[in-house]
């Protein structure tokens, strides 16, 4: 069993098995050896890990993606399908789908993060910029030339 | 939240999205536009979409997949990605298919007890659709095989007669046919002609044959002895028949016109060879047969121990559509057949070679078993002969050392332990390709077009999938092989990310069939 604490002071738990779902506590797991010692995660809030631990849980059984399919991904083909168990758990508001996200990042469980970037990619298919900004809450920080001047980019690569 | 994303888990998002939408994305805000400025990928891609190659690609693709294919351009087949998957619904009653320059043939059994062909247009990187399709008519009579080779408009229909009588013989026939008549006239009224050879047997024979070129070849088995028969199509000449022991001609292959490869092994020292076999047709006007003449034999390295049974045969399936003549090509115009991409050509041509041994004393224990594969460069062969064009025999140290022509791989990782193992490795070109364990696709390309040399280490971090094989392997002594066995072909391994549910396989040179496992009637065409 492995002890994760994470930055609001919670500790959770867990099966090894399920904690190494992450390569960054199996990899901390590996350096320590055996030892009880809890470990910290202090980017990660007890509500995002409560819920990135049922994910870890769920896929326990999976062998890990070696080094050689994470490295080969960026040229492997694409698709935005998601799996049936993946789909209903990533059904969470916004906010905890991009904690989920960046909890993914830096506890280094790839495919998780897989499954939260088709989301979000998902989410942006088939809008307008300013549809993007409004469903994401992003302020555009561009000047009203820059726009023009991105815009006119992009033309070429439009019209051709 | 999403704007303040790290950059890395941006670039995760965009690469999800099609050049449209990344175009979309870049005006949303500043820091989307920097996460795909950065990004040579996502920038490569926009590249795409103002490059007009996207319609240059129909049907329903996105843009990935172009980027995917472009890339496939530039580098060569790095990873197995395909541009275009479809399905295929085989007919009821289809037994066997065969493919030749994208078109496939399904051999069907009606209920009537007679064979209907029918064939369909694969598609293409360019017609992304398989639309036509056509069907010859009943076929009465005993429908034994088909061959096709669509560079040279030919098929090649395999008919058995068995005489029940006192002498027991057996006669198969072939009938050629032009492939591209048979669409326009589907009564196959456009014999071109057939050939016929005669022999005795008290059953039906298994016969291999092979085309390449004008000159077709059959093996079957008779008695203890194996005979090969040549045939020249074009003339409708029966060039040669060769009969030998079973194991001093267990295969064959064509590696041009004139000249053959057949393996063998003596049977006292149980050394395993190749032999190249030229044949010319004797006599004038071709009438009369003669026999092949040895040029060369190649000797295999020597096995470790004497095995109770060793077995050599070629595999290799990549000399049909291999001679494109113009006076074929023009035939093909009316067919939405890609001509230029389906000529490998025979310098490149490799040979994939299955040892299979048997350690004595087990019976039929797999593990007693142990396959090889080997993959040789035919040019090499033809070369060695070439220089001196006396029988000579060259041992395995001679005709490797220093040409990198061979390589070797240990067979039982793979699977192949399957019932009916029809297609389970296969060769076209310079692409073999099987099927793991867990039925994900598995691929060797030895096509060193796209193979960046020297970069090794770099091409190693970028795409680890594929692994280039610079170095020479070594066998070590006594594993397999007696001595030390050194072995170099530059070749990639490519295997695929997610486990493919397939049962067989086949390739050309632009798609992958595969026969799903769940249902037998279906099968995948991956377009590459």
């Amino acid at each position: 069993m492995v002890n994760l604490v994470t930055s609001d002071n919670e500790s959770f738990t867990v099966e090894k098995a399920v904690a190494s779902r992450s390569v960054l506590i199996k990899n901390m797991l590996e350096d320590v050896g055996e030892s009880d010692q809890p470990i910290p995660l202090p980017n990660v809030t007890a509500s995002v890990l409560k819920k990135v631990l049922e994910y870890c849980d769920h896929h326990k059984n999976e062998p890990m993606p070696t080094s050689e399919d994470l490295a080969a991904e960026d040229t492997r083909k694409r698709t935005t399908d998601i799996g049936e168990w993946d789909q209903k758990f990533i059904q969470v508001d916004q906010e905890m789908l991009f904690e989920i996200i960046l909890a993914a990042n830096y506890l280094d469980i790839k495919p998780l993060l897989d499954v939260g970037c088709k989301t979000v990619a998902n989410m942006i298919k088939g809008k307008t910029p300013e549809e993007i900004r409004k469903l994401f809450n992003i302020v555009n920080d561009f000047t009203p030339e820059e726009e023009a001047q991105i815009k006119k980019e992009n033309e070429w690569a439009e019209d051709r | 939240m999403v704007s303040t994303f790290p950059k890395l888990v941006l670039r995760r998002i965009f690469y999800y999205l099609t050049p449209q939408e990344l175009l979309t994305c870049t005006l949303v805000c500043k820091n989307f536009l920097r996460a795909f400025r950065v990004d040579p990928i996502l920038k490569h891609r926009i590249d795409l979409l103002a490059s007009g190659f996207i319609d240059a690609w129909p049907g329903e693709r996105t843009g990935d997949d172009i980027f995917q294919s472009h890339r496939r351009l530039q580098e060569g087949w790095w990873n197995l990605t395909w541009s275009g998957k479809m399905k295929i619904t085989l007919l009821p009653g289809c037994f066997d298919i065969r493919t030749s320059g994208g078109i496939l043939c399904q051999l069907i059994t009606t209920p009537h007890n007679t064979n209907v062909l029918s064939f369909t247009h694969l598609p293409t990187r360019n017609h992304y659709d398989c639309a036509s399709s056509w069907r010859s008519p009943e076929l009465r009579g005993n429908l034994f095989d088909v061959l096709m080779d669509a560079g040279q408009d030919l098929l090649i229909m395999m008919e058995i007669k068995a005489d029940a009588g006192l002498l027991q013989t057996c006669s198969v026939r072939l009938h050629l046919f032009s492939l591209s008549a048979i669409k326009t006239h589907p009564e196959f009224r456009t014999n071109v002609g057939y050939l016929e050879h005669e022999f005795r047997s008290p059953k039906m024979p298994t016969i291999k044959t092979r085309v390449f070129g004008s000159h077709v070849g059959a093996l079957h088995t008779l008695g203890d002895d194996n005979e090969l028969v040549l045939w020249n199509w074009r003339k409708g000449t029966k060039i040669s028949v060769l009969r030998m022991p079973r194991s001093q001609l267990q295969s064959f292959v064509f590696v041009s016109e004139k000249l053959i490869v057949i393996t063998s092994v003596h049977p006292g020292t149980g050394v395993a060879s190749l032999q190249l076999l030229s044949f010319t047709e004797g006599g004038r006007l071709g009438m009369r047969e003669s026999r092949p003449r040895l040029l060369a034999e190649f000797q295999l390295p020597i096995l470790a121990r004497p095995f109770a049974f060793t077995h050599v045969t070629f595999t290799t399936d990549c000399a049909p559509s291999s001679q494109m003549t113009p006076t074929t090509l023009a035939n093909h115009n009316d067919w939405t057949h890609d001509a230029r991409t389906s000529v490998p050509a025979f310098e490149h041509q490799l040979l994939h070679l299955t040892i299979t041994v048997k350690k004595p004393g087990f019976r039929t224990a797999p593990a007693a078993m142990r396959r090889m594969s080997l993959f040789v460069h035919a040019r090499h062969l033809v070369q060695f002969s070439d220089t001196s064009l006396r029988h000579a025999i060259i041992s395995w140290d001679r005709w490797s050392e220093g040409t990198r022509m061979v390589t070797t791989f240990p067979n039982n990782q793979w699977t192949a332990q399957r019932a009916t193992p029809k297609r389970v490795g296969h060769l076209h070109g310079q692409r073999y390709m099987t099927l793991l364990e867990n039925g994900s696709l598995f691929m060797l390309d030895f096509n060193t077009v796209g193979f960046r040399r020297g970069k090794d280490k770099t091409l190693l971090s970028a795409t680890a999938h594929a692994h280039p094989q610079h170095m020479p392997r070594t066998i070590a002594a006594g594993a397999l092989f007696k001595e030390e066995v050194t072995t170099a072909l530059p070749y990639r391994q490519i295997a695929t990310y997610e486990a493919f549910k397939y049962s067989d396989l086949m390739i050309d040179d632009e798609r992958i069939i595969a026969f799903s496992r769940a249902k037998p009637n279906e099968i995948d065409i991956f377009i590459v």
